[in-house]
């Protein structure tokens, strides 16, 4: 059986350890022996005690040989102060065993058979240890390529192990994809590059030898010509099912008869390449998935966590951070000026399955809360002006006919009646006018904010017109009523500010729930903080408001009133319209001590604007 | 000078007749539209007080099916201002839109002898 004769490595030392060290190197494929002058060996080892001298004495002798020069643990001054460039050969670390085995595989690959016979036993037992070395420098790859953290890491280690077929380029890796875009990764000096393909590339599942196809299709892509190429397709079922197929391209230089032994080469590698190459397309995929998720977590616009059994935050988003939020609030929370409706569900593998975790979603709820109360509010608003109508035109009428009548029986009555009958000619004259101005009040109010318009009117007289409407809910309790003598401009829509007025005080009699109070509505002017405004102030001998409740007493929907009594929404709906109109509505209260609401309007600088047609 | 008063309500109605006999004025009074219409046309009259919202047929009803002579002045009432504009009634042929309930019934008829003393 023919076989290949064996490169042969020649040992320069007297150390014994260092020979000892040298025996354990993964080199089975060479015969090991003492230096001889009458043998061509095709390594040549220097030992780290050997002297500059004595390496260029046997360098010089065998000229064609692998020269190596081995440190660490041994050298010698001289060694210590060899520098690289005086000495043509390797210099390597005994424990470098990656430059070891590529220094074997350049002596093995330049060794031209120098024959060395041996006795049948010995090369057997040589080529049970060439095996084993080509075993052990393979489980080194794929150890290396296992422990890859990326693509283009796994690819330098095929480069590296390639290095040994010195006319062999770098690999280029190409991921084509079924339904997305392919890419091409490829090292140019010491720099990678991730190249995404516009066009299909070349396919087919069997290594292909200097196919023109591979040649111009990496030509194209990457801007320079190609020589020979030999692509490595790696085609493979996959568990994880990714529709990848990868190729791994190889430009070179090589003489035919070199390349079945490059082919095999490859060909033993390829396997963990194509392992390590499927966990990283799984990691990436893995990674981008994550990222997706988590970009996805994050932008959602309302605050959410994921608990675990015990109540931990597990993860959260970024608005739930941003938001401090606990992850522990329950019903209808505030937030800033949001409003949240704090729902938490739990989170099951299969429907009925144990509960892994809870998510904790936060609806905001401002915007919806806002719409309803408008909606309520115009509703409400459009049902009182039908209403107050229709009762304008019941009693217009018949008041028209008393007050038409009251005048001319007054006039035809002058001199014939008695006093007495004149006084109540004229009280019947003055009740209907009164009917007729409260009338008109209410069909003012009752417009509402359907076509209401800003105009600067007098706090004073919006304060006056309401008050009558209010008469029945009022009249129980005892009242202080101080309305200031100058005018107090304000720019408001004056129907809706007659509502704001309203809502204060029969606020302030519910407040006094039909017990013994007073109720005082009182107008001032006052400056704060450089302002001029107009102060309203409505209030009530009530039990008061807790200090916890008098922020959540502004809130929509917010009530303490007893069913039927109150939407909740008078003071939300009071606050915003005066807020818009730059003033403020401010609490005052002491549980046991009563209640005080100021409404502050900034005092216009025109003067008060009146209708057409109605007298001041 | 004939008036004619066309109202659904009788105190309306009244007053307005009183104060128009009491300055000598020939009044009728019609309860809905459609006897408004009949006394229209067989009344004559010189003026009419015309309530827009009224059984059978409205005031605008009435104006629009009268074949109304220019020297008939027209004065539209309502008693709510909501329902109607001044330009609309004008538009439909009234001469002067009167809200109700009136502020002082001698100046409701003294404009209205005003407007016809200046036909």
């Amino acid at each position: 059986m023919a076989r290949k004769p064996l490169p042969s490595i020649a040992v320069v030392s007297d150390l014994p350890a260092f020979l000892d060290e040298v025996r354990t190197w993964p080199h089975p494929a060479f015969r090991l022996e003492q230096i001889n002058t009458s043998k061509n060996p095709d390594v040549l080892c220097f030992g780290p005690d050997v002297s500059l001298s004595t390496a260029e004495h046997w360098m010089s002798k065998f000229s064609k040989a692998t020269w190596v020069w081995a440190k660490e643990g041994w050298a010698t001054d001289d060694f210590n102060q060899l520098e690289p460039e005086h000495f043509p050969g390797f210099l390597i670390d005994l424990k470098d065993r990656a430059t070891l085995s590529r220094i074997w595989s350049k002596a093995l690959r330049t060794k031209s058979g120098a024959a060395v016979s041996d006795s049948p036993d010995a090369v057997s037992r040589v080529d049970l240890k060439e095996a084993s070395f080509r075993l052990e420098s393979l489980m080194n790859f794929i150890q290396s390529v296992a422990n890859a953290n990326d693509i283009f890491e796994l690819l330098g280690r095929l480069r590296e192990e390639m290095k040994a077929f010195e006319v062999v380029g770098d690999p280029v890796l190409l991921l084509a994809k079924a339904h997305a875009t392919s890419q091409l990764y490829y090292f140019r000096g010491h720099e990678t590059y991730l190249k995404s393909l516009m066009e299909a590339p070349p396919a087919g599942h069997r290594v292909r030898i200097h196919d023109p196809i591979d040649r111009q299709f990496l030509a194209n892509q990457m801007g320079r010509p190609f020589g020979k190429v030999i692509a490595f397709p790696i085609a493979q079922e996959r568990s994880s099912g990714w529709q990848i197929h990868p190729v791994i391209f190889f430009e070179h230089r090589m003489e035919d008869a070199d390349l079945p032994q490059f082919i095999e080469s490859v060909a033993q590698r390829l396997q963990a390449v194509s392992l390590a190459l499927d966990r990283l397309v799984l990691e990436i995929e893995l990674k981008r998935s994550s990222q997706l998720w988590e970009k996805t977590f994050d932008g959602i616009e309302e605050p959410i966590a994921i608990l675990d059994l015990s109540g931990e935050i597990v993860r959260s988003n970024r608005h739930f951070v941003e938001r401090s939020l606990n992850g522990d609030e329950h019903g209808v929370i505030k937030n800033g000026d949001n409003l949240f409706q704090v729902e938490t569900y739990d989170i099951r593998i299969k429907g009925q399955g144990p509960v892994l975790s809870s998510v904790v979603h936060y609806h905001d709820i401002t915007t919806p809360m806002d719409l309803r109360e408008r909606m309520i509010q115009i509703e409400k608003m459009s049902a009182i002006g039908h209403l107050a109508g229709h009762i304008a035109h019941e009693l217009n009428n018949p008041l028209t006919g008393i007050r038409g009548l009251a005048q001319i029986l007054l006039q035809q009555m002058q001199g014939k009646a008695t006093a007495q009958m004149i006084d109540d000619l004229m009280e019947v004259e003055k009740a209907s006018k009164r009917c007729q101005d409260i009338i008109l009040n209410l069909l003012e109010f009752s417009k509402g904010n359907l076509d209401s318009q800003m105009r600067v009117c007098d706090l004073n007289e919006i304060v006056l017109k309401t008050l009558p409407f209010l008469k029945s809910a009022v009249g129980r309790y005892e009242q202080d009523i101080q309305i200031q003598e100058s005018e107090l401009a304000v720019e408001v829509e004056p129907q809706l500010m007659q509502q704001v007025v309203f809502n204060l005080v029969n606020n302030a009699c519910q407040a006094l729930d039909g017990q013994k109070g007073v109720i005082a509505v009182s107008t001032s002017d006052q400056t704060r903080d450089g302002v001029h405004y107009a102060v309203l102030t409505v209030k009530d001998s009530g039990p008061g408001i807790a200090p916890e409740l008098q922020n959540l007493i502004f809130e929509p929907f917010f009530t303490t009133k007893k069913e039927g009594q109150g939407t909740g929404l008078g003071l939300s709906f009071s606050r915003d319209f005066v807020r818009k109109l730059h003033g403020d509505i401010i609490c005052e209260s002491k549980p046991g001590e009563g209640a005080a609401f100021h409404v502050l309007l900034p005092i216009s600088k025109s003067g008060v604007q009146r209708p057409l047609g109605e007298a001041s | 000078m004939k008036v004619l008063v066309v109202d659904d309500e009788t105190l309306v109605r009244r007053s307005l007749s009183r104060v128009c006999s009491g300055r000598n004025h020939e009044v009728k009074e019609a309860e809905d539209g459609e006897r408004g219409l009949e006394l229209w046309s067989s009344f004559q009259p010189d003026l009419v007080f015309l309530d827009i919202l009224m059984p059978k047929l409205t005031g605008l009803e009435v104006l629009k099916k009268v074949k109304k002579s220019p020297t008939v002045k027209v004065i539209l009432m309502s008693a709510y201002t909501g329902g109607i504009a001044p330009e609309e009634a004008r538009a439909a042929g009234a001469d002067l839109f009167l809200a109700k309930p009136f502020e002082d019934i001698f100046s409701v008829i003294q404009r209205a002898e005003e407007l016809c003393d200046g036909r």
